[in-house]
């Protein structure tokens, strides 16, 4: 791809303001950017960077600021990069990415939920966001990616290291910011992707937008779906067949020259069909569906007002998000059957301020959430009466409330930023939580860039740990949610050191260190015994430690070459068993390479080995190493005809082994078109 | 983040009597037979136990508890049924942990292992814990798939002696599953029985869909009851099946019961007469098993086969059932073995093993010399 349309850009480090298209063209106006109000900074597709190629961030300090500048280290993979790794949804663009770890299945749901490591953290321990929103919905604790296509992004963001004091809840190990950003071209737009992938695999996504001055609206559109795969005796599926669909609708437009309004709904279902049989001794063979279905909806509007000229506004939002989903297990021929049903509901209400004051930016921030959730069984069991069918809560109904002050100042002097900040969360269900972060960065010189923050993170008791009945007296054991939970606590600490010699090499080095208190788990070695019935709750009694370093190099010794290379190693300890923590890969090697040779190609390689990981004293999740290419040819201006093959080597996972983290998937080859509409070159 | 939740993993502790057959195969690689002479070190070799403290316990009339924090004692909780404070009982030949029916502990056992696990300051790897449970004569009825075989319970056909007074009869459990509303149901038992005679025996009986649906916990939960005698059904919770002399076997969950001893008033013994080929029965070989290819082993057993059978009723029974016992020998001496304990409280884990009995009879150990050490 080219740099056609590419508009400078010099963004002062830490301080906000950005370049927006006006009518009368390019011209600096006040930050309007926030953590989900990505800025408009050009034309076209890779607009967002400056002619070094370097990308705007706003996730981890809520301003905008380049990311090789940024005051906070910030990883992006732009909507192109994703493209490149063949990826259709947020797990596929994440799963080569240095110092994150992606486990595809690994939490036992049919295989398809892809939950996220950073930092050793995982679950709820790292917060995923869709334009600085959290997103709601996990499934054991991990919001899937791979339910969230690429079809509609800009870029995802990825902040490493607690990030509390911004965010609240879950922000342990980091934040992943999906963004979303509005047509950058005036008039009609568009953009689409077909694909034909293995396992007759289905890529659909097409984007429609508008844009005449400040008012602009678009359309998106996203369907992907794969066959299910046997086991190696069916009918049983090892993976079910899938589908995903995403509709969307965004619009905004200026109401007066000081305040613009932009809204945002979209519509996800997420559908799995998977298929076990059960061989009953004497009886035969008995099919059992296990359909699952997702329905997820997202409405968010955001309001944002200019006040003078220095970069200051006051951004208001509200949003609110429906998830509704259902796991079953249902025999054919039978009425036996069992149904998980989950509603969530949240409510969120954000005032942000930023003020622009000379060398000081000043963030503040009100937030306030209502949260529901509740889990039902409706199960229907054989008697000797006949079939008796039941619904109770296995998570007994919660609503809670979340308020949140938080506040931060970036203060440069000279060459160095300094950013305190500190949030102040109060929960209905277990008090409050006070998350303090400070950070800095100094450029050393125009090559060296050293950056250092601590902070506190720490993670809300989910509705699960908190009001869970889960009744197994059958087996001898029930398990009950604890109402006193009190959230987890960590302390965190990051440095990294960027070199840029010339706009050539890019060299840089990082690490961190984390201490976590009051993990909350079952605690198995204090039950109750109750008539031959042993009782376990959730309890705050873990703790653990984390730590790792990370070394990058970026190079690109010619136009048309471009490669980089990353090492990311992770330690982690369980102080309670004294033992790692279970399935934390300790070293990871990312290469890859991309080449322009001409004639209107793209050849993309990416390799990536991650070595064996602690499960138990008696077992070691296996390491892997991927290998994905990708040939593209321009057909006509802003078009790509491509083809490719992810894990090209066939690494898959062992059915049935408990922790393999390898791709459930194994091999997947894949052709396409994509292109950006209009399509005359300009 | 410690403990990832695996409902398999819980599932485990309720079918832990499977410990009692598996157990025997286990003991089998236990080590060369011990002397059966008492005041001997039968158990292990001195050096496997340097490690570990020494406790002896005089095991006379009535139950003697023990605790195995350090030091290890014997001490005499006032009500043991719901004292935590001890962690193995002992009566006769029987060992008993703080679990289950035996106390309100957490208790649980495992093994036996090879003693050479005492050189290690961590816990062995085991594949479950067994808590203390009730059981007779049909404790070991069934095999245990595991996650491979979809945790299906697969009936051994071993045909079982069961006696009352002068009235003899065999049994054979020919499943464990039944359909029922189009689905396959545990604990919907077909059997198949008839009554022993000095002449051969009476008309066989087949009778499926025995309905031990109930859970163990569920109190109020009613389960199916035979008696062999009239092929008699009845429903009982399990509470009036103990009370109840109108039945001879019950039906619940994995368990048959035996109304005799704890399992109720009506003095019926029974005895797995194939017992000895529990140790070597492997899954692979089970599962090929049918009530039609089992109907010889069924028919081959007569009067004279259950000529000085040990009929017994239910007991409460733990993860050391007849394991720490060296077999064939009297008077009777300890296996060369070691067993996992959990203590009472759930969280602190043992090596327990048996050096030597002193004093030993046919029925009591006397005085049992063991050694205990506290491990990760």
């Amino acid at each position: 791809m080219g740099s056609r349309g590419r508009a400078p850009l010099r963004v002062p480090a830490a301080v906000a303001v950005v370049v927006a298209l006006g009518p009368a063209g390019f011209v600096a106006v006040p930050s309007l950017a926030s953590a989900a109000d990505p800025p408009v900074l050009a034309r076209a597709p890779d607009a967002k960077r400056d002619k070094d190629g370097d990308t705007v961030v706003v996730t981890g300090t809520r301003t905008p600021e380049r990311m090789q500048r940024s005051t906070v280290k910030t990883d992006v993979i732009t909507r192109d990069e994703a493209d490149r790794r063949g990826a259709t949804n947020v797990a596929e663009a994440l799963a080569s990415q240095p110092g994150l770890v992606v486990n595809p299945g690994s939490y036992g749901f049919l295989g398809g939920v892809s939950a996220l490591q950073i930092q050793g953290f995982d679950r709820d321990r790292v917060l995923v966001l869709e334009d600085g929103e959290r997103v709601v919905g996990d499934v054991g604790g991990a919001i899937d990616l791979s339910a969230i296509p690429t079809g509609d992004i800009d870029r995802i963001e990825v902040v490493s290291g607690p990030t509390s004091a911004l965010y609240g809840s879950a922000a342990l190990g980091g934040v992943v910011n999906i963004i979303t950003a509005p047509p950058r071209d005036e008039g009609p737009t568009g953009r689409m992707r077909m694909e034909g992938r293995s396992l007759k695999g289905l890529v659909l996504q097409a984007n429609a937008g508008y844009r005449r001055g400040k008012p602009w609206a678009a359309v998106d559109f996203n369907l992907t779906r794969m066959d299910g795969i046997e086991k190696p005796v069916g009918p049983d599926l090892r993976l079910p067949e899938q589908s995903h669909r995403m509709v969307g609708i965004r619009a905004g437009t200026s109401l007066t020259p000081e305040m613009d309004v932009r809204i945002r709904a979209r519509q996800f279902r997420d559908r799995t069909d998977g298929l076990e049989t059960q061989v009953a001794p004497g009886l035969g063979r008995f099919i059992i569906d296990t359909p699952a279905q997702t329905d997820r909806y997202t409405l968010h509007v955001i309001h944002t007002t200019r006040i003078g000229t220095q970069g200051s506004n006051l951004r208001l939002s509200m949003g609110r998000q429906w998830f509704d989903n259902f796991t079953a297990r249902d025999r054919r021929d039978s009425p036996i059957d069992e149904r998980h049903d989950r509603t969530q509901r949240l409510q969120s209400f954000e005032a942000t301020g930023t003020i622009a004051d000379g060398t000081r930016t000043w963030v503040a921030g009100a937030r306030a959430e209502a949260e529901h959730f509740e889990q039902d069984l409706t199960r229907t069991v054989s008697t000797s009466a006949g079939p008796v069918t039941t619904t109770a809560p296995e998570v007994l109904p919660l609503s809670y409330g979340i308020g949140a002050l938080y506040g931060q100042v970036a203060q440069k002097l000279g060459n160095v930023t300094v950013l305190p900040g500190v949030r102040f969360e109060s929960h209905t269900r277990y008090g409050s939580s006070v998350a303090p972060r400070l950070a800095a960065a100094w450029r050393i010189t125009e090559i060296v860039t050293l950056r250092a923050s601590g902070g506190r993170g720490f993670r809300a008791p989910s509705a699960k740990e908190l009001g869970l009945s889960f009744d197994h007296s059958a087996f001898g054991y029930k398990i009950f949610g604890n109402d006193a939970l009190k959230p987890e606590k960590s302390w965190g600490v990051n440095a990294d050191v960027t070199i840029s010699p010339d706009e050539r090499m890019t060299f840089r080095g990082s690490g961190y260190a984390n201490s976590v208190d009051d993990l909350i788990d079952l605690d198995l070695g204090h039950g109750k015994n109750d008539g031959g019935v042993a009782s376990y709750s959730y309890t705050n009694f873990g703790r653990a430690r984390t730590a790792g370093g990370q070394v990058d190099a970026t190079f690109k010794p010619a136009p048309f070459l471009r490669a980089e290379s990353s090492y990311a190693y992770t330690w982690t300890r369980d102080d309670v068993n004294d033992r790692p923590l279970p399935g934390r890969p300790p070293h990871a090697v990312t290469v890859s390479l991309r080449v322009e040779p001409g004639w209107k190609m793209e050849l993309y390689a990416r390799a990536r080995i991650v070595t064996d990981a602690f499960l138990d004293e008696n077992s070691r999740a296996p390491g892997y190493e991927n290998f994905d290419v990708r040939v593209a040819r321009e057909v006509w201006a802003k078009s790509q005809l491509y083809v490719g093959a992810l894990n090209l080597t066939d690494v898959k996972q062992d059915p049935g082994r408990v922790g393999d983290t390898r791709s459930p998937l194994g091999r997947i080859l894949y052709i396409g078109l994509k292109a950006d509409f209009p399509w005359e070159d300009e | 983040m410690k403990l990832s939740l695996s409902l398999g993993w819980l599932v485990v502790p309720a079918l832990s009597v499977l410990v009692l057959g598996a157990g025997s195969a286990c003991s089998d690689s236990a080590g060369t037979k011990a002397t059966a002479s008492s005041g001997a070190e039968a158990g292990a070799d001195a050096d496997t136990f340097s490690t570990s403290e020494e406790l002896q316990v005089p095991v006379g009339a009535g139950r003697v508890y023990v605790k195995l924090a350090s030091p290890p004692a014997v001490v005499s909780p006032a009500e043991p049924k719901t004292d935590k404070g001890w962690d193995l009982a002992f009566e006769g030949l029987d060992v008993f942990t703080n679990s289950g029916p035996s106390g309100a502990g957490l208790g649980a056992s495992f093994g036996p292992l090879d003693p050479i696990v005492f050189i290690d300051d961590a816990v062995p790897g085991t594949p479950f814990l067994a808590t203390d449970t009730t059981g007779g004569a049909f404790i070991r009825w069934w095999f245990y798939g595991g996650a491979a075989a979809n945790h299906a319970l697969y009936t051994r056909f071993h045909v079982y002696g069961v006696q009352e007074g002068q009235k003899q009869y065999k049994v054979q459990v020919l499943n464990y599953y039944g359909v029922r509303d189009g689905a396959p149901i545990a604990a919907l038992y077909r059997v198949r029985w008839a009554e022993v005679t000095a002449t051969g025996s009476g008309p066989i009986q087949d009778l499926a869909d025995l309905d031990g649906t109930a859970d163990q916990a569920n109190a109020a939960g009613k389960s199916e009851c035979l008696d062999l005698g009239t092929g008699a059904r009845m429903m009982f919770t399990a509470s009036e099946a103990r009370a109840s002399s109108a039945w001879h076997l019950c039906f619940r969950r994995e368990n048959v019961s035996v109304n005799g001893e704890v399992g109720g008033p009506r003095g019926v013994g029974a005895v797995d007469l194939d017992a000895a080929s529990s140790p070597t029965e492997k899954l692979a070989d089970v599962v090929q098993l049918t009530p039609e290819s089992q109907q010889a082993r069924f028919d081959a057993v007569n009067a004279q086969s259950l000529v000085g059978q040990p009929f017994r009723g239910d007991r409460v029974v733990s993860g050391f059932g007849t394991l720490w016992l060296e077999r064939g020998v009297s008077p009777v001496a300890p296996a060369k073995s070691a067993f996992v304990v959990r203590g009472a409280d759930n969280s602190s884990m043992y090596l327990v093993g048996f050096a030597r009995f002193d004093g030993a009879s046919t029925t009591s150990p006397g005085t049992v010399v063991m050694r205990v050490k506290s491990v990760k």
